[in-house]
């Protein structure tokens, strides 16, 4: 007998959750005749964990996808526009180190390389600032769009900060009033299985057993129904990444005019690093650390040091601490449940992957539906392959950023650049990037989480150099990376002389609002 | 320079308003905001264009008079060779101002105190010796009446046909916008050709979907702006 896939039940409310509701429901709405139902069940009594704050710019193409107004979005959603993060000192902690990895990719990307033509000779400036206008955008405090600038379109690429509390229940409006998730309120109780093992039901306090024929594991860190149900083991990556602790604390600005940086700054600490997300009416902040290379006094003492630093008001503070067990599970797919969000995994907040992550899992899931009961093996198993080569890339990159630091202030910095501790596959390309610089090619699939320009940003922006240099260029090459480098030139005075101060832009978007169009 | 007081017997009893048309009243301009409720009339010998405000990324309609900057080629010396002339200009140097507590209120007549037609000595007399309201003053507040009355039609005509996908960007050669370019939208008549039932009827309830097809075809008026090559 054909099982069809006809209803699917999101377990958990949170950010991943609801995400995750909206995509399949608004593409299956797009594309079918007959729209798959979409139950999500969120507990009246455990709260989110809401710490995630940054995102990838794919978010602009999810929220447009789900037919959310950006206005709306960023008015509900205590929203800001993110153009990358800043990196200050993860390469010698002095006062002066920083690097960016800017949303732009460089100049002339798909033409040329300018890593090697940037190491030939540009080096005057950093990467970032000669081959693409975005480093400079952000020092001057700017947007990356103008208030005549389209919702979703940019001047230059951007992502957001946002609210993480705030966009699921934004999110949940949005899915209820106009996508038809239908919405049930109620604890779970249990799972009743199928003969083959599967979730025939999930059974809750308040609204009996609920069926569906596909199941979305957004439990948080819990993994109620892969962890719990499926017993599918966790993989612990903590020899990797060595951040198992976080502080987090919202700080409010001296006054409403503050000026709001549009990135996400992260300044590296003895053992860890303070994350810094700018909002509309706070800011965000956050020391993670690895609890085997300080304490958490310490580290509280460290984060409120920053916070005073940087004009912040430390007295009245309440900081929230949240332990991470960096990792994920072995599969994300079994049986008829996926798991979608901190119930796959999540390894630290670096570089924002865990948003991102939710957003391509969904995304997956939508556009690659099975039809049947039979047919989702082969999903699954797909799904379980991409995944799994992606939490590696993510796992690699995330390491890069340790790996290239020099600070020997503190145990963590020198234990991060062991051998032991490095990925046999990051090994690979750092020993591949001794001889060419980083690019799409480097990686196997069409789709990557992070492309070549990425790892190009973190390498020369932390001071990478090929031990004996690549291959000199010819010099018709040589004139067209010039060409890139005055381009870029051009392209940086034009957009630093007409981007709005990104504050100046929020205030007119919650005044004005911007139009579809 | 601009400065907006609201008008007062008192103090503006010796004001004059020098009447009739040039450059010298900041009448060479590309573009002119004008209204919804003056399409019928405008459609007939204008292009009309939306174009976004550059400072709060809102719609307005617009009609074009010149083919660049600085160039109203409906002005001819200092007569207007149209005979409709859109009420921005008739109306000039008075406007409404929203009395501050209720922006629904009726507006009370202002005026531009900087504008290049307010004189003390030429032109004609806003009141007489008796401080009364003359005819000038009295055909100025039924146009600003006019314009008031236009200003919400026109943001609800603007917002529906956004709405319903009729707006794209203007990518037209006729003109040379300067830098309007990136702020001018026109009507999408293959859009405006595919509307389905339920939208046709919003819009004709509104009898907005007149003024679609008006306003798409008054883009035919361009025309006798392109320089021909």
């Amino acid at each position: 007998m054909t099982q069809r896939v006809r209803h699917i039940v999101v377990v958990g409310g949170g950010t991943a959750g609801w995400l995750t509701a909206g995509t399949l429901a608004a593409v299956s709405r797009s594309q079918r005749a007959e729209p798959i139902a979409i139950t999500l069940v969120e507990s009246p009594n455990i709260p989110i964990i809401g710490v995630g704050e940054g995102t990838w710019p794919t978010m602009r193409r999810t929220l447009r996808r789900m037919g959310v107004r950006e206005t709306d979005f960023i008015r509900s959603c205590n929203a800001t526009f993110k153009q990358g993060a800043k990196f200050a000192r993860w390469v010698t902690g002095d006062e002066q180190d920083y690097y960016y990895h800017p949303l732009v990719l460089p100049q002339g990307y798909f033409e040329t390389n300018l890593g090697l033509h940037w190491l030939e000779g540009e080096k005057q400036q950093s990467f970032s600032r000669s081959t693409c206008p975005q480093e400079e955008i952000c020092e001057a405090g700017l947007a990356p769009k103008l208030i005549t600038t389209a919702e979703y379109d940019g001047v230059a690429n951007y992502a957001y900060h946002l609210d993480a509390g705030a966009f699921a229940e934004f999110l949940k409006a949005h899915c209820t009033e106009k996508l038809g998730v239908r919405h049930v309120l109620a604890d779970m109780t249990g799972v009743r299985a199928a003969e083959n093992g599967d979730i025939a039901a999930i059974e809750t306090a308040q609204a009996g057993p609920i069926t569906g024929d596909l199941f979305v594991d957004c439990t948080g860190f819990r993994s109620l129904l892969l962890g719990g149900h499926f017993n599918v083991p966790f993989r612990s990556c903590k020899h990797i990444l060595f951040i198992d602790r976080a502080l987090a604390v919202q700080v409010p600005y001296p006054d409403p005019d503050t000026p709001l940086a549009s990135h996400t700054i992260s300044t590296a600490q003895g053992a860890g690093w303070i994350w810094d997300i700018g909002l509309q009416s706070r800011r965000g902040t956050g020391h993670v650390f690895s609890s085997a290379h300080t304490d958490e006094g310490e580290a509280e003492a460290d984060l409120r040091r920053y916070i005073r630093a940087t004009g912040g008001d430390d007295t009245h503070l309440s900081v929230r601490r949240i332990d991470i067990e960096p990792g994920h599970r072995e599969r994300f797919w079994a049986g008829n449940c996926v798991a979608i969000g901190l119930s796959a995994g999540f390894l630290e907040p670096l570089e924002a992957s865990a948003i991102l992550l939710v957003e391509i899992s969904a995304q997956f899931l939508a556009e690659q539906m099975p039809a049947t009961r039979e047919a989702m093996e082969i999903v699954a198993d797909r799904f379980n392959r991409t995944f799994a080569y992606r939490w590696d890339r993510i796992i690699d990159f995330l390491k890069l950023h340790y790996l290239l630091s020099q600070r020997t202030d503190n145990d963590f910095w020198i234990d991060n650049r062991a051998q032991a501790s490095i990925p046999d596959s990051l090994k690979e390309l750092m020993q591949l990037w001794q001889y060419h610089p980083p690019s799409d090619a480097d990686f196997d699939r069409a789709v990557e989480v992070f492309p070549g320009a990425s790892y190009q940003y973190i390498l020369y922006g932390m001071g990478f150099r090929p031990e004996c240099g690549y291959d000199a260029p010819s010099r018709a090459a040589a004139r067209e990376a010039d060409r890139y480098f005055e381009r870029n030139r051009q392209e940086t005075r034009s957009m630093v002389g007409s981007l709005p101060p990104n504050r100046d832009l929020l205030d007119k978007i919650a005044r004005h609002g911007l139009q579809p169009i | 320079m601009v400065d907006v007081v609201i008008l007062d017997a008192e103090t503006h009893h010796d004001l004059r308003v020098i009447e009739g048309s040039g450059s010298q009243f900041g009448e060479n301009i590309q573009f002119a905001p004008v209204l919804a409720t003056e399409l019928r009339q405008l459609v007939l010998e204008y292009p009309v264009l939306f174009m976004k405000n550059p400072e709060t990324g809102k719609f307005g309609l617009v009609v074009v008079l010149g083919a660049k900057p600085d160039e109203n080629r409906y002005l001819e010396a200092d007569r207007w060779q149209s005979s409709y002339i859109p009420i921005h200009f008739r109306r000039a140097p008075f406007l409404a101002v929203q009395s501050a507590s209720d922006g629904s209120g009726s507006g009370a007549l202002a005026i531009d105190l900087e504008h290049m037609r307010i004189s003390r000595d030429r032109g004609t007399r806003l009141f007489d010796d008796a401080r009364q309201p003359g005819a000038l003053l009295a055909e100025a507040r039924r146009l600003v009446s006019l314009a008031m009355a236009g200003v919400r039609p026109t943001e609800r005509m603007i917002e529906l046909f956004v709405e319903r996908g009729l707006v794209v960007p203007w990518r037209g050669t006729e003109i040379d916008p300067g830098s309007a370019a990136s702020l001018l939208y026109a009507i999408d008549e293959q859009a405006l050709a595919e509307l389905e039932q339920a939208d046709l009827g919003d819009l004709h309830r509104g009898g907005f979907l007149q003024a679609a097809f008006l306003v798409a075809a008054s883009r035919g008026h361009l025309s006798r702006f392109a320089v021909p090559t």
